[in-house]
């Protein structure tokens, strides 16, 4: 993409408001880096929005390595520069999450061309090899917009291991008290054991959906889920499914309620294959259902 | 060497997908690379070139197909795809070319040493905003800052961790290795709960 006049001139007025020459040279090619793929982006006719961007939010800025661009509908790119004479594109752990993807953006020295060399959607270290990005046909496919489908918030299971939890994760105590029948052994808090509880609404049924984590010896995540009635001497209704889904929606466990179950569940599961693993669980009550959609990362 | 036909066989099967699907954008993607690699574009070293171009590349998206902006579409039975590009192109450069010479003192090159231009910090004065960011992070009038932490570490809190990554920030590595905590911990920790909170005290002070 060629690097026009305005661009050069937005990334020395970012620059400027920077008190450290380190800081300063930063902003500067983030912004240049953020300008390429937008204009990359208008030229392709997908729809972005830079006042929604933290790179162009000048307290953020100040704050944070950031070089976000803003996708609408889709949340936000982050656009790193690549340094010449380097085969990496630094990517700071602060921008690790909630990003669609990271491109990589070779700015030339003399400043008229910003290349955008590839692209990968996940960054768990600093550093990633120029070689290990895939090319910009990965990012197309990444920016196709869903059809009818909300933004997910899916819940990051391997961070749960570090104590974050996302909004509506209780601990199985808090959420359900007696309700709950843990199995005998380990009722003490171990540091590759992990449980939450989230309340759900389904059908004006209070039911409870339980995530039982344990990690094993080769740090692999394995997973069982529960629903549990809310509603103490009730009963689960019958014929409540719980379902757990792959990535590409495909169901590969199902539990049904029967006629005085307190609670069901799925056998344990794990994905060992890819680094990371998307997956879904519905809850089904005739016509209804509800889905939380979670990632683990190995 | 690509010929005129390959460029006119994939400008025909961009024209065959959907506006604004992803097919056609890989393949327009595909053709932009190949325009440039024939190297049959105009280029001059001006401080406008590029200014132009990046017009030129969106006349290009707007008008393979259907016309948006040009009388036409492109019409591979008129001429090749680079005398169109180029036609455009340099008239582009012709407008920009007269505006420079309207005015007295042409403005210089932005590019020409772009960061060496900028007054060095420490000839003046921190620059307020981080001051003020500063001041508010340390008194933390409401508390927040300090009562936000890493579940289990009571000791890392917001108010630690942006003072820490206030310019001239630590490294998160460094971070690691001093706290005992890993880096995606606290990172993502700073990015989910403290920056919210930087946001929500930029635009009660009106900063955007």
């Amino acid at each position: 993409m060629p690097i026009p006049r305005e661009a050069i001139q937005t990334a020395q007025q970012f620059a400027a408001e920077q008190a450290h020459p380190d800081k300063q040279r930063q902003v500067y090619y983030n912004t240049l880096a953020v300008w390429a793929v937008n204009d990359y982006c208008q030229l392709m006719e997908i729809d972005t929005d830079l006042t929604k961007s933290d790179s162009w939010n000048r307290l953020v800025r100040l704050c944070s390595n950031v070089a976000d661009l803003e996708i609408t509908g889709l949340g936000k790119l982050e656009c790193r520069p690549v340094f010449e004479n380097t085969n990496f594109v630094y990517i700071p752990a602060e921008v690790w999450e909630d990003r669609i993807g990271y491109v990589a953006v070779a700015i030339d020295k003399s400043f008229k061309e910003a290349a955008l060399l590839g692209f990968t959607r996940a960054a768990t270290t600093e550093e990633v090899s120029l070689s290990q990005l895939q090319s910009l046909d990965e990012l197309l496919d990444c920016l196709e917009l869903p059809v009818e489908q909300p933004l997910e918030l899916r819940a990051n299971l391997s961070q749960w291991f570090d104590n974050l939890f996302e909004e509506g994760w209780q601990s199985v105590e808090e959420l359900l008290g007696s309700l709950y029948s843990p199995p005998v052994a380990f009722r003490r808090a171990h540091p590759a054991m992990v449980k939450r509880a989230k309340r759900i609404q389904l059908q004006d049924r209070s039911l409870a959906l339980l995530l039982d984590l344990n990690k094993d010896d080769r740090q692999n995540v394995r997973i069982r889920a529960q629903v549990y009635s809310l509603t103490s001497n009730t009963p689960l209704p019958e014929g409540l499914a719980l379902m757990v889904l792959d990535e590409t929606g495909e169901p590969f466990l199902e539990s049904q309620a029967g006629t005085a179950d307190r609670f069901i569940q799925t056998k344990r599961f794990q994905f060992i294959e890819q680094p990371e693993e998307d997956f879904t669980v519905k809850i089904v009550l005739g016509e209804e259902s509800v889905t939380e959609a979670f990632v683990v990362r190995n | 060497m690509r010929s005129d036909e390959f460029f006119n066989e994939l400008i025909e099967k961009i024209c065959q997908y959907p506006r604004g699907s992803t097919q056609r954008r890989k393949h327009m993607n595909r053709l932009m690379q190949n325009i440039i690699q024939s190297g049959k574009l105009w280029r001059e070293n001006t401080s406008y070139y590029e200014d132009a171009l990046q017009q030129t590349w969106l006349y290009l998206c707007r008008n393979l197909c259907e016309a948006d902006t040009a009388e036409e579409p492109y019409n591979p039975q008129k001429s090749s795809v680079f005398t169109w590009l180029n036609s455009y192109l340099r008239w582009r450069l012709r407008d920009f070319r007269n505006q420079e010479q309207q005015k007295s003192t042409p403005p210089a090159d932005p590019r020409l040493d772009p960061l060496g231009n900028l007054p060095d910090p420490r000839d003046r004065n921190i620059p307020p905003m981080l001051e003020e960011i500063r001041y508010w992070i340390e008194s933390d009038p409401q508390g927040e800052l300090r009562n936000t932490h890493i579940r289990g570490r009571q000791d890392l809190t917001c108010q630690v961790l942006m003072l820490r990554r206030l310019p001239p920030e630590t490294g998160w590595r460094e971070l690691e290795a001093e706290y005992g905590c890993s880096m995606s911990t606290l990172a993502n920790f700073y990015q989910r709960q403290c920056l919210p909170r930087l946001r929500k005290r930029g635009e009660s002070m009106g900063y955007f």
